[in-house]
């Protein structure tokens, strides 16, 4: 598969999506680059805001397998990577893999788990395996993707648990998905109606394997110096800035690097720009950087502060 | 293009002579206006160093506005220019707080034979009369000779009238200049003039170097100068404020992004294209200017 045969699949499939997910291009295009880069998603918004359909629409057009989890406070680790149970007709004890096993997890109100399941995703995530009972098992192979995509609730805190750093910096992105405005709300409104149905069904594009060889087109892009320079110096001043008490970590450099390699295949280029790290610089730091307590009381985001430090990194443009 | 050279190096040597004759007409001038002939000259009779300060800010604010207005000899000139103006404001303090009892006849060197050199730095003592109409006072002044006397300019009026005709020179050539740049063809082939394109071996360089040219040139057109701004962003505020009129920086944006961020083998082909899109965005977007004297008109 070159590029221009990744462009084209990948238009076909934000294009079908956006035809019932209304008004929010913008997130699809950042869950598409997820995808396409091969990094697990952090939603974070109020309920209601189609974050599940997102995700649901993305493994029924890629063919993929989808499994959607409840966190809650009881859920165990074995819940999520399976166990070992008793099989009395063999005499022996048998694997049963749990939901982690699927091409896209759907880890809805993450922060709902407590901080040992929480943790049970965390080799899942970064080794994209499971051990258990001694025995160590792949999620992925070159015909099988994983991906975890998790939401959390800003809003309510009473009965959750912050998820730990090491959990958050395994996320490639947080992406906020925000309210629709009024015009695509109608639109909401209006397709609803003429669908008769609570639900809907999108068609299969590809096959997960052709997911595969798109993510594997994205390797083939080229970084230059400049380009990796302009990268770590983004990241670098995100230890230094005053506001910020902990900084990104190199994982975020790589992640960084790797969602702008993304953008780069969607836009139809085998090489990255500078333009492809600076719009999704906040997207892939902002959940990585801890601020000071000022900056917090003072009511501050990540965001902010990256964007700030945006402006003072100098852009390879000029000699 | 010899003769296009050769004409570039005869303007600049008409604005180095009209230059060079303009500040020394100005110098004259303040010269005049300090040590010269204060009785002829109505303003100064008065006697007040508010009108005597007037008459040395208006030839210097001319001279200013003359250098700042021309595009070329502002920055060959600037190190003069400063050396000049630093000069006669120095001069100026130094004859407001030392000159003020002196007469014109003390610093005329056509009229005057009791002065004695100011580089020897011997000061005299010298008894001069001076009549006044109704009674006759003996007074003790010091005498020096100016700086700088040119015999050719010793008139205030003769100085006025030359920087009077350097001045309508100055715009005759310009006025002229801007006629011959509505008149040229819309585009100028890259082959044509090669001074604004350096050449480099490699040919993603010189893609690089076209797109730094276009750049510099539009920032000074009023373009974002903020190092942060990416390529794309510069070209989003180069289009928001409409300086150019048509995608050819967009064009060239992506010729550079190419030539600088990828492994590309950049094709001579491509070279010409970002030197063609250069020269062409370069000459429109000067062509767009207001001439600054025009606009002060």
């Amino acid at each position: 598969m070159d590029i221009q045969e990744a462009v084209e699949t990948c238009n076909n499939i934000l294009s079908e999506i956006s035809n019932h997910i209304i008004g929010k291009d913008s997130v699809l295009r950042h869950v598409m680059l997820c995808l396409l880069a091969d990094g697990h998603i952090l939603f974070e918004d109020y309920p209601g805001l189609a974050k599940t359909m997102i995700c649901r629409s993305f493994a029924s057009v890629l063919g993929c397998d989808f499994n959607r989890i409840q966190f809650t406070p009881d859920l165990l680790p074995q819940d999520l990577t399976g166990s070992e149970i008793y099989n009395q007709k063999v005499n022996d004890f048998e694997f049963k893999p749990g939901p982690l096993f699927a091409d896209i997890i759907l880890a809805d109100e993450i922060n709902r788990a407590t901080p040992k399941t929480q943790s049970a995703l965390l080799e899942a995530m970064g080794e994209y395996q499971v051990s258990i009972g001694g025995k160590t098992f792949q999620l992925v192979s070159s015909e099988k993707p994983f991906l975890v995509v998790a939401t959390q609730n800003p809003l309510e805190l009473e009965g959750t648990f912050a998820l730990p750093e090491a959990q958050v910096d395994r996320f490639l992105a947080k992406i906020r998905v925000g309210y629709p405005s009024k015009a695509d709300e109608a639109t909401i409104l209006t397709n609803r109606i003429r669908r008769k149905t609570k639900s809907f069904s999108l068609p299969q594009i590809i096959t997960k394997g052709i997911f595969r060889k798109m993510q594997q087109v994205v390797e083939t892009v080229s970084v230059s110096d400049e380009i990796k320079d302009y990268i770590v110096d983004i990241v670098d001043q995100t230890r230094k800035a005053p506001q910020v008490r902990v900084g990104a970590s190199p994982r975020g450099s790589l992640d960084l690097m790797a969602l702008a390699r993304a953008n780069a295949v969607l836009s139809g280029r085998d090489y990255v720009i500078p333009q492809d790290v600076k719009e999704l610089a906040s997207l892939t730091l902002s959940h990585r950087i801890i601020l000071e307590i000022g900056s917090f009381i003072a009511g501050g985001s990540s965001e902010e502060v990256i964007s700030r430090i945006l402006t003072k990194v100098k852009a390879p443009r000029k000699e | 293009m010899v003769d296009k050279r050769l004409e570039s190096l005869r303007r600049k040597e008409t604005f180095l002579i009209i230059f060079l004759l303009l500040s020394l007409a100005i110098f004259q001038i303040t010269m005049e206006l300090l040590h010269g002939r204060r009785e002829e000259n109505p303003v100064l009779q008065l006697n007040l160093p508010i009108f005597e300060l007037i008459a040395i800010a208006i030839p210097l604010l001319i001279l200013i506005w003359i250098l700042l207005k021309l595009e070329f000899p502002f920055r060959i000139f600037k190190p003069i220019s400063i050396w000049l103006v630093g000069m006669l404001l120095i001069f100026m303090m130094a004859s407001l707080i030392t000159g003020n009892d002196y007469t014109p006849e003390d610093f005329n060197p056509f009229e005057t034979t009791t002065t004695m050199p100011l580089s020897s730095t011997i000061i005299t003592e010298t008894d001069i009369t001076l009549t006044d109409s109704s009674e006759t006072t003996t007074t003790t002044r010091l005498t020096r000779e100016p700086l700088l006397a040119l015999p050719m300019l010793g008139d205030i009026q003769n100085s006025f009238f030359i920087v009077l005709i350097l001045v309508s020179a100055i715009i005759i050539l310009r006025t002229g200049r801007k006629k011959q740049i509505e008149h040229s063809e819309p585009f100028v082939p890259p082959e044509e003039d090669q001074k604004i394109i350096k050449e480099f071996e490699g040919a993603p360089k010189n893609i690089i170097e076209c797109y730094y040219q276009t750049s510099d040139h539009l920032e000074g057109q009023g373009a974002d100068k903020s190092d942060h701004l990416t390529a794309k962003e510069f070209e989003l505020d180069v289009e928001e404020k409409k300086l150019t009129t048509n995608d050819d920086f967009s064009e060239l944006t992506n010729l550079f992004t190419e030539a600088k961020f990828s492994e590309h083998i950049i094709s001579e082909n491509l070279v010409h294209r970002a030197k063609v899109f250069s020269k062409k965005i370069i000459f429109e977007s000067s062509k767009v200017d207001v001439d600054p004297l025009e606009e002060e008109e």
